[in-house]
Order: C-alpha cells, then structure tokens, then sequence
C-alpha cells in the first residue's frame, strides 16, 4: 500500500534561460516530504535557487510538473494561496521595506488574511519575539545590524505557521557569528515547529547539521542522501 | 497593517516624486476647471447681458454666425410686433470699435424708445440726447478708458461726449459704451441696420403662446428667434471659444494622466523586486495590482481635490485681471468641476492599472532578479 504522498514533488524538472541556451535545471525529480530538513548544496550556478523557485512556484517549469501533496500545481493563484498560507521563504537579500518598521514588515505577510488590525500585530509580535526581536518592533531595517534584519525576514517568513520553510542562502550576506545565530535560529524553529526546512547553502559544514543532503551541479541531482534519521542537528 | 496604510506608506517613501505627480494633476485638472468655467463664463455673461436688457426673446438674422455679423434691416420691426403675443420690440446694433488709448470696447446702440433706457441704473449724469454725438458708458468702460461725465472721447473718428455712467449688473454691459442707435448706426457705416431685435412678449403668456409666437415670426420672416441663452450658444465667436476651452481641458486631463502614468511606471520599475517580495509572501496578483491602483488612486484624487482648489483660485485671480474680469462673469460651478473629475479620475485608475498589470505580468522568480 502506498504512503502518504510527498509535501513536495519535482518530477522530470527542466528549466532553461536565454532561450534555452542556458540549462539551469536538467530533469530534475525529488521529493521533499514532512518534517525533514534538507540542505541543497551545489557551487554558483548549479541550479540551487532556481530548485528553489521552481518548489516555491515562484518560477515554472519548462518542462515537467510540481506536486503538492500529491497535486499538481500549475495555477499562479493557487501557488500564492500556497505561499501565503503553507511555504515560508527567506532570501540572502532580506528584502526588507525600508520606511516600514520590524513589525510593520512582518504584518505584510499577514495582509489579506481577514485579520484585525490588533491581532495582525498580535501575530507579528509574537513572530518577533520568537526570533528575539520582541525589543526592536518599531525599529526600522536601518536601524537594524544584518543579523537582525535577517531575523525579521524569517520571522516574516514563519508568521503564517507554514508547513515548508525555504530559506536561499539565508547567511550569505552576514558575518560568521550572525549566520551561525542565524542558522540555530532557523534549526530551532524547525524542531520546535515541526516545519520542514528547505535550505540552499554551498558551506557544506551547514549542510551537515540537516537531517539530508541534496547537492546539485550542473542542473542535476549528482547526490542525495540522509545524513541521520531525524531531527536536524 | 491595511492595503490604504501600505499605499500611503510607498507614496511617503518618495515624497519629490509623489508631490510632482501630485501638482502634475492638480495642475491638469486646476486648468481644466478654469477653462471649463471660462468657456461657460463666456456664454453666461452674455446671455446674462441680455436678459439685464430685459430681453425676453432675440430675433436674429437666419443666416448670421455670430452676433457682430448679424444684420436686420431696422425696418423689419414693426413686422415683429404686428405677430399676436408680442409687446415691445427693439432694435439694438453692436459693433467694436478701438478707443483712443487702444482699447478694444463694445459699443451699443439701443432704439431712442427702448425699454433699456429706462432700466439704466445711471451714477452719475444723463441718458444721451436722441439728436446728440452723445455716449453712456458703463462703470467699468469708464475706469478703464479714464472718462468721466463732460469728457469728449472718440470713437469711429467722430467725438463723442460722455453725459452719463451705469453701473450696470453683467460685466459685459459694465464694459459696455450706449449710445442712440441712429448715431451709432451712422458712426459705423451701417445705416437702417441692427444686428438683432429684442422683444419682450405680452405678460402672462403661457409657455405654448410663446412657442407659437417664435414660430409665427419665424414663418413670417427670414429669422430665428430665439431665447437669450439659446441665441448665445448658437453663436460661432462662442462656440469657438468653447470648443477650443474643451479641447485644452481635455489635453490638459490627458497630460495629467500622462504625468501619473509615468510616475507609477518609474515606481514599479524600481520596486521591481519588492513587487516580487510580495508575490512571494503570497501576495496575489489581485492583491498587487489592488495596492498599485490604489497608490494611484490616492494621488489621483488627491490632485483632482488640488485642482479644484487651483481652478476656483484660477477663476478669481482670472477675474481680478481687468481685460479678463470687465468682459466676462468668471466663477467656476458644480457643473464646470463635473467633467474634469469625471475624466481624471477613471484616467488615474487607468494610468496606474497598466504599471501595475506590467508588474504582476512577470513571474515572482524574475522579479526577484531584477536590479
């Protein structure tokens, strides 16, 4: 009898730029399934972050098809419901909005949801002080060190409770002792949470501390194995 | 934090670009409004003009374009009043003519009989003799060519004596020189001729008498007859003027659209990538173009509001300006701000709908990559 189906699955992914000229992507199939936390690693241009987009539906296909729970997803208004209420993504940049506050940032990841305009800031609030923030709410991002602001962008991505957290070279652009707060950060929430952590990074000792190991070149899977039934480290 | 705080919050974040975009509509629509109201100044002002003669109906030549051009033989007059229904008809003569400090004034011509004699609210001095080279003017007329009552003044190279000062109710009549019709028949050249007849009916005719008396004239004569506000529109000099009022105010909304629809175009380029952001929070596309559209909204209405401000500011400062002011009642109405806001509006919507159709056009991954 088979099991429950996959949170997500990639099958016979391709993806191409420049008019096909450049393959980012080369048949790629995987499945990423509940509660594991997975380290896509590969060197620049193998193909992590546009794995990434194309599990997020932030980008399409070329060729082959992304299922969630065992549904294909080909509609761009489905793929934001999802986005909106079950994936989480976090990117290098942050992508803060600079005239907002900490606070103000993470309620635009709540807007549309049919919220108060008090439990909106409940909610963020809350998100906050569970990255340790709950002090810098109506600091805006200048005021905040990169480690910092990066916090708020997870916080903004963990805000809906989704059940898949993405998280694009999260520490690429903080120093080393920012990104190892960073990275406990984003493993404690996944055990505490549950969520299934979805982490693009070319430092391989990162990637030891997830649970799998997905490495990337080329376009194509070249290896994907556990490193530990479980938890991630 | 709610879709209106968030627009407001990216309007804010470019304060140079927003006011710009803002004074750009403001200034569209404030001139739209001026000019709408300038275009129905003019008809107003003289049809008002007349009604103040106590015109209750204006015969016209059928084939004449405008009020200067229309010619009527003076003879045609007692025509007019043998038509049942008809009380009093009056000849009455318009023409320019440049005074000697170079301006251009109005001059009038009313029959020695005419009602409008009578009802001139004089300020100073007399009505002019029938026989006499004799002028009254208006107040304005009088302020502006610097004549008072016993000064001789020329027009159409003969001397006139100034023996009396109206202050009439409409700018066009303030403005205004009245002298008997024959003398001015004979200063401009136009012997035996008026330009229309004014005719007031018999009191108490119900409006069914005076359809059929217009049309009885008519029938009888080579004229149109007409009340004052419909011989006032007929007029090409008028038409013109509005036509060419309409079509500025129209280019002046586009321009305004135009400024918008920039503005938003350069913001959503550059908020590219945050427009990506949002898509991959989830934001729909809806959603996205909902908070677009409503930047652009806010601005929009915005500066209709401000335009509104600057017509009527417009209108009075227009009005201040004598040349302007002594020949036309000038202030903006509901109706004159009808049409701008009408325009403006859904343009704004437009302008900004399409910035932010480009936007959500590209999927959340490009957008992200974008500079």
């Amino acid at each position: 009898m088979a099991g429950p189906a996959p949170l997500i699955a990639l099958q016979g992914v391709h993806r191409t730029f420049e008019r096909g000229r450049v393959s980012a992507l080369d048949g790629v199939d995987l499945t990423i399934a509940t509660g594991e936390s997975i380290a896509l690693v590969g060197k620049s241009g193998s193909g992590k972050s546009s794995l990434l987009h194309i599990a997020t539906g932030l980008d399409a296909p070329g060729r082959g098809r992304v299922l969630w729970q065992g549904a294909p997803i080909e509609s761009r208004r489905r793929w934001a419901a999802l986005r909106r209420n079950e994936i989480g993504i976090v990117f290098q940049d942050f992508h803060l909005l600079p005239t907002l506050t900490a606070r103000q940032n993470v309620e635009l990841a709540l807007m549309g949801a049919g919220l108060s305009g008090a439990e909106q800031h409940r909610r963020a609030e809350a998100a906050l002080e569970r990255v340790g923030l709950g002090h810098r709410l109506h600091q805006l991002p200048s005021r905040l060190s990169g480690g910092e602001r990066q916090r708020v962008a997870i916080a903004r991505a963990l805000v809906r409770e989704p059940l898949v957290l993405f998280a694009d070279e999260p520490t690429g652009n903080l120093d080393s002792a920012s990104a190892e707060a960073v990275f406990a950060l984003l493993f404690e929430l996944h055990r505490q949470a549950g969520a299934t952590l979805v982490l693009v990074t070319h430092d391989d000792d990162l990637a030891a501390r997830c649970g799998r190991l997905v490495r990337l070149a080329d376009g194509r899977i070249v290896e994907d194995r556990v490193l530990r039934e479980g938890a991630a480290a | 934090m709610t879709l209106f705080g968030f627009a407001f919050s990216n309007l804010a974040r470019r304060p140079a670009r927003t006011l710009l975009t803002f004074l750009g509509i403001a200034l569209a629509v404030g001139t739209a409004v001026a000019l709408l109201a300038l275009g129905r100044g003019i008809t107003d002002s003289v049809a008002r003009g007349f009604d103040e003669h106590g015109a209750t109906l204006v015969v016209s030549p059928r084939s004449a374009t405008d009020i200067m051009t229309g010619r009527l033989p003076e003879a045609l007059g007692g025509k007019i009043a043998a038509v049942p229904g008809i009380a009093e008809v009056s000849g009455e003569l318009y023409a320019f003519t440049v005074a000697p400090n170079g301006e251009h004034v109005l001059s009038a011509g009313w029959a020695p009989d005419s009602s409008v004699w009578t009802d001139t609210p004089l300020i100073a001095g007399r009505l002019p003799a029938e026989d006499a080279s004799e002028v009254l003017l208006g107040d304005v007329a009088a302020r502006v060519l610097g004549v008072e009552v016993g000064d001789s003044i020329d027009l159409f190279d003969e001397e006139f004596e100034v023996v009396g000062i109206a202050r009439f109710a409409t700018a066009i009549n303030r403005g205004l020189i009245a002298m008997m019709l024959p003398q001015l028949q004979e200063a401009s050249l136009r012997p035996g001729q008026v330009s229309f007849f004014s005719v007031q009916l018999d009191p108490g005719l119900d409006a069914a008498s005076v359809e059929r008396t217009k049309r009885e004239v008519e029938a009888r004569l080579p004229v149109i007859v007409s009340d004052a506000e419909e011989f006032t529109a007929r007029d090409r000099n008028v038409k013109v003027l509005e036509a060419i009022s309409n079509a500025v105010s129209l280019v002046a909304l586009a321009m305004g659209a135009l400024s918008l629809l920039s503005a938003l175009l350069l913001s959503v380029q550059e908020r590219t990538r945050e427009i990506g952001m949002l898509a991959a929070m989830g934001w729909s596309d809806a959603r996205i173009v909902a908070l677009i559209v409503v930047e652009g909204l806010v601005i929009g209405v915005a500066g209709c509001a401000g335009g509104l401000l600057i017509g009527i500011f417009a209108s009075s400062f227009f009005s201040a300006i004598p040349s302007i002011g002594n020949l036309i009642a000038f202030s903006p109405r509901a109706s004159d701000f009808a049409l701008p806001l009408a325009l403006a509006i859904p343009l704004c919507a437009v302008g900004a709908a399409y910035p932010a159709w480009r936007a959500v056009r590209l999927r959340p991954a490009e957008a992200l990559r974008q500079p």
